[in-house]
């Protein structure tokens, strides 16, 4: 949560409440108040201002009268003494108003003034007799009174009286002036009862300290190991739908005891200790999804607390390891009050598991309780620049001492222009080392001046990201960020902002309407243009109004998603008011279900259920087995349901709230097996997990499950029954991590035979991104399967080190394919991604970088584009085996060292770009390893391209037409290019900016209408290219229907004119049938991309009308096979040209990258030619198989084929 | 019951309609006033002089908005009036002097959790604007829209004034000190 969000929230949650008195004095002044303003009309209901109710309260009354005969008689043993001084109210009550001349009212009035007189009198000379008098015959607002007091006195005396008038109370309960009276009495009471000591239950009283009564919640925490107490734990509740947070802490017993909450309910539970190790609320544990290994104790977790119910919890902790960071001054003098923080290398974010700690007043901080792993500290003061270092804890107990000298740095001075060349003022600009991730950075980001300057102060040279934030609603939005070599040579930053500044701003408001009902919660409202600009707002429950706003102009899309459904709106203009947005609520349903064991068929009566993609469990004690969920979404629901004794099982409540579905849990399913190495002999202390990938449940893949004990022998005992197919990830140091996918049998333990092999090893020099050899990078090494830029995944094979002159080396890599990462490649510049194929005990080097260079210039119509990013990948945007990056310098130079051997893309970001879409090509290079290479000048040049619409006929409609521009590619990998600029009217046309020079596809399209295809080309050099598209008009229609033999559902067909410029996908009803209309007359193929051969060909007159018989028996018809082609070295060589061939016939790969090639074509036996400048040819017989033919190392595994040098 | 039955019922003078409204709204306009004057015993006060108002000129109620709006508009008003009364003697000129920190009472302490006194004492730091709108935001609710036409002004200024402010809470209530 961030610190303005926090702010937000408690200033929501702060809340003052009125007390009795003062309601009781503002109302009868507001009733007489009334009685004047609406004269002769005023009426008083019965009991003055409370209300009768139900019969039920009377029995609420009933109940506290008898409770007070209790206590009564209680009291009367204890003799009691209760002579506390009166509270006084906060302030003396106000004078009564003058009454007016209106006869009978005044006289109440003055009644009433009287007997309140006469009770303050009574109240202080503490005359019960009189009070309790008043209680029986004074006005209903003199009794509320003289109950007030008597509670305060607080004598037990008044009880009869008391209970007697709270049994005849008739109005809200919460509001008996009587009861709560009683209730203050009562509480007098105990308070002074005296504590009489018993032997046998010290401890409790020890617990309890305080109280007379339970707590709701109270427990011990110790240490996991020595069981010795902790002191000044704190642990914190918070209830699960917000409000108060209740925090008590440990005493030296290491006991805690939460007397009382406001309100019954789910609580949260989270322990903060200063040495022992507790979780970040975001750590929160994701218990394994399968396994139920219990790595340690929950220490946050939901509790159901109710008021008398007391309920004792108690944990151990495991000790931690310490930071003591000492923070100082370049002339040695200690800094207090500077933010020192650790977090995780491992987390992109940057977050670690305890808050930050601010330096004492000799410059000490320390942060403990850390679990061993690699931490980032890092320290954040306002007066000097950031700092920050690794820092390895291995073991509990360790105290690693670190000295941070912070320095003074220097100012740079700026000035930042926007896209429209008006200054960015208002917004704000960060500056953050580029190996900076802490989320706590220094307080006082630096404000844009009206004339565009600003100051980044306290700057080390160096790479910095420089992030631009604008303000929005409650806080701001980082909008664009670059890195920047800092202070610039020329002296002044000068920062182009890629966006429009805020007096270009627009906003887009109206109403949300529901149809079918009222939604009960707040929901979010999310706008999107088509460039990735994006505004949000949030409504709260029952707002309906809202205001989208720092919006730029254009066409937006705006998401809602209510009860889990995306409610989506397109084609919205900004700047614009008024706009109702219908969302049809969905209605409640219930979907029953009964868990029972499989067997016997005999309910299951203690279980818990996990909806899919919740992380909390719902505990369920019902003697029948039975429950329900209740949700608005009609989608079936999917449930994980545990028990103990039982295989997890995950379930699917259908969609029908009127059937109870029964759940039949059985006995989990066991895998008993020995890991043995190449020799046969057996491997101990191998580690055993479970699939990579996200489970069904959602939950974190690969978790440890066993070891393997003496003999190599593992045993995991609940494997759950409701898959036959199970992956196992089976690691040890001494040998290549092993991916093993076993078959369980229906029943019993499954036997299973793991032979672990050494693997290869891989050595080399990692180089930075200026050629040298880098000293102390870490190099992480990632497997192919589910392949991420996640940090989390990266060092899934290993992570090395490189040494003081670059070289790492590391062993038992398995022979397949394997992504080398240094640092991350979001913010490292050089190469930071490639690729290598281990051979199994060989060494193979992979070099990371190199010292040879390819150089170039970034131009744009004669002028350098400075401080401009450049990629070198096969094709932006997708996930691949190399990755490299470099940045203008101020005369538009820039640098790439050591590019390996292959055909891959130079790209260029443009600015105001996001995503896979900033990327623009520059040109292709074929790279030789060890050759310098001069690009020369490259012309950066972000061409625009207009294209006009024009109609056939009259009869077509002008609006709501899409159009796209997608890049031309042979494989179905094109994306989307260009940021299409605002129309006002329907009529202008489209007009896209940021192209480069290349072959696009213009897609036209309109909802119900089949899409217009046509090509456009953009020269290099070119600034504008345009393109007239011509809509044909047509009524014509094809319908028909899909008859399928198997019970699959109908496949989409995809419809296209012979000459390829029309297309359509059509998905056809649940029946098989669709129709296509708004066709022009011509040739027609009917399709599936997974069938080669045309299901249908249809020829359509003007106005015609065709109906087709596609009868399909849908088996998949292809055959597949991966390809990856490496060098001798073993590094995949990129894009060489690949191809098949089978009697004269030519197929092309449906994807080529570096780190795969892959085909589909008809099942059978092909030639393979591969060709690469430099290399032998390669032509070798291949063979296509069906999905069904491969075996499960066909698909894991792509055939490799080794390129050797000429 | 509705809102309009309500006041329908009021303006015939029926005390038990006075009653709802006041149970309804007493604690929320309570903390709109006490966030404002930082000072328990003026909030009190402000919160008798609107509903005894409000009931006195039941008979001539208009509502063009929201009851809650209303009755949020009339402890605003009295705000207001005070500080310019309190302005008046202390003959300040800046209109945008911040009220001086007033020490709670110890009850007052009492009442109020540590945490949310450093954030009351750091709202009553800020200048009036900023902090009736921070507080109008949060603590009543209201949509800027709402605000804009209370402080009769444009929602980008109620907005800047709200990102200033909740920016000096910030700056007021260093990171880490309400966590």
């Amino acid at each position: 949560m961030t610190h303005t969000h926090h702010i937000e929230v408690e200033l929501k949650r702060f809340r003052v409440t009125t007390t009795i008195t003062l309601d009781r004095r503002i109302l009868d002044e507001a009733f007489v108040a009334l009685e004047q303003a609406t004269p002769g009309r005023t009426h008083v209901a019965a009991g003055c201002w409370y209300q009768s109710g139900p019969g039920r309260l009377v029995r609420v009354a009933a109940g506290v009268a008898v409770a007070a005969a209790v206590v009564l008689v209680a009291f009367v043993l204890l003799s009691p003494s209760a002579d506390e001084p009166t509270k006084t109210g906060r302030r003396q009550p106000r004078p009564t108003p003058e009454p007016n001349a209106t006869g009978g009212v005044v006289t109440a009035e003055q009644r009433l003034a009287r007997e309140r007189s006469e009770i303050e009198t009574m109240s202080a000379a503490r005359n019960i007799g009189g009070l309790v008098t008043m209680l029986e015959t004074g006005l209903p607002a003199s009794r509320r009174l003289a109950a007030e007091s008597l509670g305060q006195i607080g004598d037990a005396r008044a009880l009869p009286a008391l209970s007697r008038l709270a049994e005849q109370w008739e109005g809200d309960p919460a509001d008996n002036p009587f009861a709560q009276a009683i209730e203050r009495i009562t509480d007098r009471i105990q308070d002074t009862e005296p504590n009489v000591p018993d032997a046998n239950e010290a401890p409790v009283s020890q617990i309890i300290p305080q109280a007379a009564t339970a707590p709701v919640l109270s427990g011990t925490i110790t240490d996991i190991d020595s069981g010795e107490p902790l002191d000044g734990v704190l642990v914190s509740l918070s209830p699960s739908g917000g409000g108060r947070v209740y925090e008590v802490a440990t005493d030296s017993k290491g006991l805690y005891a939460l007397e009382a909450v406001d309100n019954d309910g789910v609580y949260n539970l989270t322990l903060t200790a200063p040495k022992h190790i507790t979780q970040a609320e975001w750590e929160q544990p994701q218990e394994t999804f399968h396994f139920r290994r219990a790595v340690w104790e929950r220490p946050r977790e939901a509790l159901h607390l109710r008021k008398g119910k007391h309920v004792i919890k108690d944990y151990t902790l495991a000790l931690g390891a310490e930071i003591l960071a000492t923070v100082l001054n370049e002339a040695g003098q200690p800094i207090s009050g500077a933010n020192v923080y650790a977090s995780y290398v491992a987390d992109d974010t940057g977050r670690g598991p305890k808050r930050p700690i601010r330096s004492d007043a000799i410059g000490m901080a320390s942060l403990g309780g850390l679990p061993a792993d690699e931490y980032m500290v890092t320290v954040a003061h306002p007066d000097y620049a950031l700092a920050g270092r690794t820092v390895t804890l291995a073991r509990p107990g360790q105290a690693e001492p670190i000295v941070f000298v912070l320095e003074k740095g220097i100012d740079i001075i700026g000035a930042a222009t926007c896209s429209d060349g008006l200054p960015a003022a208002g917004w704000r600009i960060k500056a953050e080392p580029e190996w900076w991730r802490s989320p706590h950075s220094r307080a006082g980001d630096d404000l844009v001046a009206e004339d565009g300057t600003f100051i980044l102060t306290h700057i080390v040279p160096g790479i910095h990201r420089l992030s631009v934030y604008v303000p929005v609603e409650g806080g701001s939005r980082r909008i664009w960020s670059t890195d920047v070599s800092l202070p610039p040579e020329t002296g002044l930053l000068d920062l182009r902002i890629p966006k429009k500044s805020p007096h270009s701003h627009v906003s887009i408001s109206g109403t949300v309407t529901f149809t079918e009902g009222e939604y009960e919660e707040g929901f979010r409202i999310d706008a999107r243009n088509e460039v990735g600009w994006s505004g949000s707002t949030y409504l709260d429950a029952g707002q309906t109004e809202f205001v989208l706003t720092d919006l730029v102009s254009g066409v937006y899309t705006i998401e809602i998603v209510i009860a889990g459904e995306r409610n989506e709106f397109t084609n919205i203009q900004a700047p614009s008011e008024g706009i109702v947005l219908e969302i049809t609520i969905p209605r409640a349903l219930r979907f029953q279900a009964k868990v029972v064991d499989a067997q016997t068929h005999l309910p299951i009566t203690r279980f818990r259920h996990r909806r899919a993609g919740e992380l909390d469990w719902c505990n369920v004690d019902d003697p029948e087995g039975a429950f329900q969920i209740i949700t608005r979404s009609s989608d079936a629901v999917k449930l994980t349901i545990r028990a103990d004794g039982y295989g997890d099982r995950i379930a699917e409540l259908p969609g029908d709230p009127n059937t109870v579905t029964i759940v039949g849990l059985s006995a989990p399913l066991a895998l008993s097996g020995i890991v043995a190495d190449e020799a046969g002999h057996p491997v101990e202390g191998a580690t055993v997990s479970y699939r990579y990938g996200h489970s069904p449940d959602q939950l974190s893949e690969d978790k440890e499950i066993t070891t393997t004990h003496a003999g190599g022998r593992f045993v995991v005992a609940d494997v759950p029954p409701d898959s036959t197919y199970h992956w196992f990830v089976f690691r040890h140091p001494d040998h290549a991590r092993t991916l093993r996918c076993i078959e369980m049998a229906a029943e019993g333990v499954t036997e299973a035979q793991i032979v672990l092999r050494k693997g290869g090893a891989v050595e080399g020099i990692v180089y930075d991104w200026q050629g040298s050899p880098l000293p102390e990078a870490d190099v992480y090494f990632m497997d192919e399967k589910s392949f991420s830029y996640w940090a989390q995944n990266r060092a899934r094979l290993g992570k090395v080190t490189t040494d003081a002159f670059g070289y790492y080396r590391i062993e038992h890599l398995p022979a397949e394919l394997c992504y080398v990462f240094r640092g991350d490649p979001d913010t490292e510049l050089g190469v930071v991604l490639t690729s290598i194929l281990p051979r199994a005990g060989q060494t193979v080097r992979l070099d990371i970088g190199g010292p040879w260079k390819t150089t170039g210039r970034l131009m744009c119509k004669g002028e350098p584009v400075a401080n401009t990013k450049l990629l070198v990948m096969v094709q932006a945007g997708l996930a691949q085996g190399f990755e490299a990056y470099a940045l203008s310098d101020l005369l538009g130079q820039f640098s790439f060292y050591g590019l390996p051997t292959g055909r891959r893309a130079l790209y260029w970001a443009v600015p105001g770009g996001r995503g896979a879409k900033r990327w623009f090509a520059l040109t292709n290079v074929d790279f030789q390893r060890g050759v310098d290479v001069d690009l020369g000048d490259l012309e950066a040049v972000a061409a625009e391209a207009t294209v006009e619409l024009l109609f056939a006929d009259e009869t077509l409609p002008v609006d709501r037409w899409d159009v796209s521009l997608c890049e031309r590619y042979e494989s179905s990998l094109s994306r989307q290019v260009g940021q299409l600029r605002f129309r006002r009217e329907p009529s202008e046309p489209f007009v896209f900016d940021a192209l480069s020079a290349g072959q696009y596809d213009v897609v036209v399209s309109r909802e119900g209408y089949p899409a217009i295809r046509d090509r456009l080309e953009i020269a290099p050099g070119q600034s504008h290219a345009g393109i007239a598209v011509t809509i044909p008009s047509g009524d014509g229609r094809i319908s028909g229907q899909v008859v399928s033999r198997s019970d699959s559902e109908p496949w989409p067909l995809t419809l296209e004119s012979a000459d390829g410029r029309i297309e359509m996908s059509v998905t056809p009803g649940a029946d098989g049938a669709f129709e296509i209309g708004h066709l022009p007359a011509g040739d027609y193929r009917l399709s599936h991309s997974r069938l080669d051969s045309a299901l249908a060909r249809v020829r359509l007159a003007a106005g015609g009308h065709e109906t087709v018989r596609i009868e399909v028996n849908p088996v998949d018809e292809h055959g597949y096979l991966n390809v990856l082609i490496v060098t001798d070295e073993g590094v995949p060589l990129a894009t060489p040209d690949v191809w098949l061939e089978r009697a004269e016939r030519v197929v092309e790969p449906v994807y080529s990258n570096d780190d795969a090639t892959a085909f589909t074509a008809a099942p059978g036996t092909y030639t393979l030619c591969v060709h690469y400048p430099g290399f032998r040819s390669v032509r070798r017989n291949v063979e296509l198989k069906t999905r069904e033919a491969r075996t499960t190392q066909e698909i894991l595994e792509p055939m490799v084929i080794t390129m050797s040098r000429e | 019951m509705s809102e309009r039955r309500l006041i329908r019922r009021l303006k015939q003078g029926d005390t038990e309609a006075l009653r709802e409204i006041y149970l309804a709204h007493k604690d929320g306009l309570l903390t709109l006033a006490y966030s404002l004057v930082h000072d328990m015993n003026t909030a009190e006060d402000i919160l008798h002089d609107v509903f005894v108002s409000f009931a006195g000129a039941a008979g001539e109620l208009k509502l063009h908005t929201s009851l809650r709006q209303y009755l949020t508009t009339c402890v605003l008003n009295r705000v207001r009036d005070r500080f310019r009364r309190r302005k008046t003697r202390a003959e300040r000129e800046e209109a945008n002097v911040p009220s001086e920190p007033i020490c709670t009472t110890p009850e007052d302490a009492a009442v109020l959790a540590e945490q949310t006194q450093r954030l009351t004492a750091a709202l009553a730091q800020l200048p009036v604007e900023q902090r009736e709108v921070v507080t109008l935001r949060l603590n009543a609710g209201l949509r800027f829209k709402e605000i804009a036409r209370l402080q009769e002004t444009s929602v980008p200024t109620v907005q800047a004034r709200y990102r200033y402010g909740i920016e000096k809470l910030r700056a007021l209530l260093p990171g880490g000190s309400l966590e």
